[in-house]
C-alpha cells in the first residue's frame, strides 16, 4: 500500500496544476481538453500538448500510472503514429487508457485487447480494462451484451482472489445483465460478488457484501421490502437525522420505486435539515419527484420551484420546474 | 436529486503541505510557462468540488 509520501514522490518529475473545472478559466480549459469526469489527469507538454491523460484516483493506479507515463514524454500524436508502424504492449496500454480517458470506448478496448495480446509479461493483464471500457459503453450501445459478458468472464477468470476487482464486475455486470432481461446473468454475476465478499473481516468489503445483499433482493428476489431493510443498514448511524443521508436514502426509494410512502416523510425532513442553498435544493427535488412518482404532481411543480429559489444559478432546477409543469399539462394528476 | 457525489480530491490531500510538490500557479500560459522554466511536463488535474 502506497503513503502520500509515495504519492509526492511520484510527483517530483512533474509541474502540478491543479485546476477547478467548474470555475473561472477551468470552464473554458476542461472544455478545451474535453473533460468529461473528475478528476481527470492530463500530462501536457511545454506547448499545452497532451502525452497521457487518464481518470480517476486511487493512490496506488496514480503511482503506477504515473511512473508509466512520464516513462514516454511524447506526445499522444506522435505515440499514436509510432504504433501504426510498430506496435507494441506499453504503447497500447498508454493509447487505451487515453482514449478511455476521452470516453472513446470502442477505441480503448482496441487498444486494450491489442495490449492483452502484444504483451510479453505474464503478471500483466487488460482483461479487466477491457470490461471495464465495454461495460462504460454499454449504455451508448457500443457493444453487444455477448461481448460484454464474454468481457466480464475473462476479467472475473483473471480477478481470481481479488475482491475488489469481483464486486466491481460483479454490480456493472448485474445492472446490464438486468437491463438486457439477462435473469439468470443477473443472479450468476451477484452471486460471484457475494461469494467473493461473505464471511469478511474487511469493513470495506462486509459493506459492499451488505450493497450486494440490496441488489439481489431487488433484482434477483424481487423483494422490495427486504431491499429496503438491507439498504438501511448499509447506512451509517445516525442517517435518520443527517439531510444528506435521508436524502440519498429517499432519492434510492424513488429510484427503485420502492417504499415511497417512508421516502417522501423522510425526503420532508431531509428538507428541513439541510443547509440552505444548493444541499436544500437537492432535497427539494428529491422530494419532488417522489410526489410526482406518487401522483402529486401539482406539489412537485410547487416544491420543485422551491429547489430553484433555493439555488437560482442551477440550470438543472429550473428544467425540474418546466418538465413538472409540462407533466402536469399532459394530464398527470394534481 | 441524488446527493453530491464526494468528487475525489485525495490527491489535493495527498499533496497538501508537501514541499517536494511543485505547483504550478496562475493561469494556464501562466502554468506552462513555469513547467518550461523548470523543464517538466504538466500534470493537470481537472477536478470539481462536487
Amino acid at each position: 500500500m502506497n503513503s502520500d509520501a509515495d504519492v509526492q514522490k511520484a510527483l517530483e518529475t512533474v509541474l502540478l496544476y491543479a485546476v477547478d473545472s467548474e470555475k473561472g478559466e477551468g470552464k473554458d480549459l476542461a472544455k478545451e481538453f474535453k473533460v468529461g469526469a473528475y478528476p481527470t489527469f492530463v500530462l501536457a507538454g511545454k506547448s499545452g500538448e497532451p502525452i497521457d491523460r487518464w481518470m480517476g484516483y486511487a493512490k496506488d493506479y496514480f503511482i503506477k500510472t504515473m511512473s508509466s507515463a512520464t516513462a514516454d514524454l511524447a506526445p499522444i500524436e506522435q505515440k499514436q503514429a509510432r504504433y501504426a508502424s510498430q506496435p507494441d504492449a506499453h504503447t497500447a496500454e498508454v493509447l487505451g487508457r487515453y482514449h478511455a480517458a476521452l470516453e472513446n470506448y470502442k477505441d480503448a478496448v482496441a487498444y486494450y485487447k491489442q495490449a492483452q495480446s502484444l504483451k510479453a509479461d505474464a503478471s500483466t493483464d487488460f482483461t479487466f480494462s477491457i470490461f471495464e471500457n465495454m461495460a462504460e459503453g454499454a449504455d451508448g450501445g457500443l457493444f453487444s451484451y455477448e461481448e460484454i459478458s464474454q468481457a466480464a468472464d475473462a476479467a472475473l477468470a483473471n480477478a481470481k482472489s481479488e475482491p475488489l476487482g469481483i464486486i466491481d464486475i460483479s454490480s456493472r455486470m448485474a445492472r446490464i445483465s438486468n437491463k438486457n432481461e439477462r435473469a439468470n446473468d443477473v443472479a450468476r454475476y451477484m452471486q460471484a460478488g457475494l461469494d467473493a465478499t461473505v464471511g469478511s473481516d474487511d469493513p470495506k468489503l462486509q459493506q459492499s457484501h451488505a450493497s450486494l445483499m440490496v441488489d439481489f433482493s431487488l433484482m434477483v428476489k424481487k423483494d422490495t421490502a427486504t431491499a429496503v431493510e438491507y439498504k438501511k443498514a448499509t447506512l451509517p448511524k445516525g442517517w435518520l437525522n443527517d439531510a444528506d443521508q435521508l436524502n440519498n436514502f429517499a432519492w434510492w426509494c424513488f429510484e427503485n420505486r420502492a417504499n415511497l410512502d417512508e421516502a417522501e416523510r423522510l425526503a420532508r425532513k431531509s428538507v428541513e435539515l439541510a443547509k440552505p442553498g444548493h444541499d436544500k435544493a437537492n432535497s427539494f427535488d428529491t422530494l419532488a419527484e417522489i410526489l410526482h412518482a406518487r401522483g402529486n404532481t401539482l406539489e412537485a411543480v410547487a416544491i420543485s420551484k422551491e429547489a430553484t429559489r433555493e439555488d437560482p444559478s442551477s440550470n438543472y432546477f429550473k428544467k425540474q420546474v418546466e418538465r413538472f409543469e409540462k407533466l402536469l399539462a399532459d394530464g398527470h394528476k394534481g | 436529486m441524488r446527493q453530491k457525489i464526494l468528487v475525489l480530491m485525495l490527491l489535493l490531500a495527498a499533496t497538501t503541505a508537501a514541499s517536494a510538490v511543485d505547483r504550478a500557479t496562475g493561469n494556464f500560459a501562466d502554468a506552462k510557462a513555469q513547467a518550461a522554466k523548470l523543464g517538466k511536463p504538466l500534470l493537470i488535474d481537472f477536478f470539481t468540488e462536487w
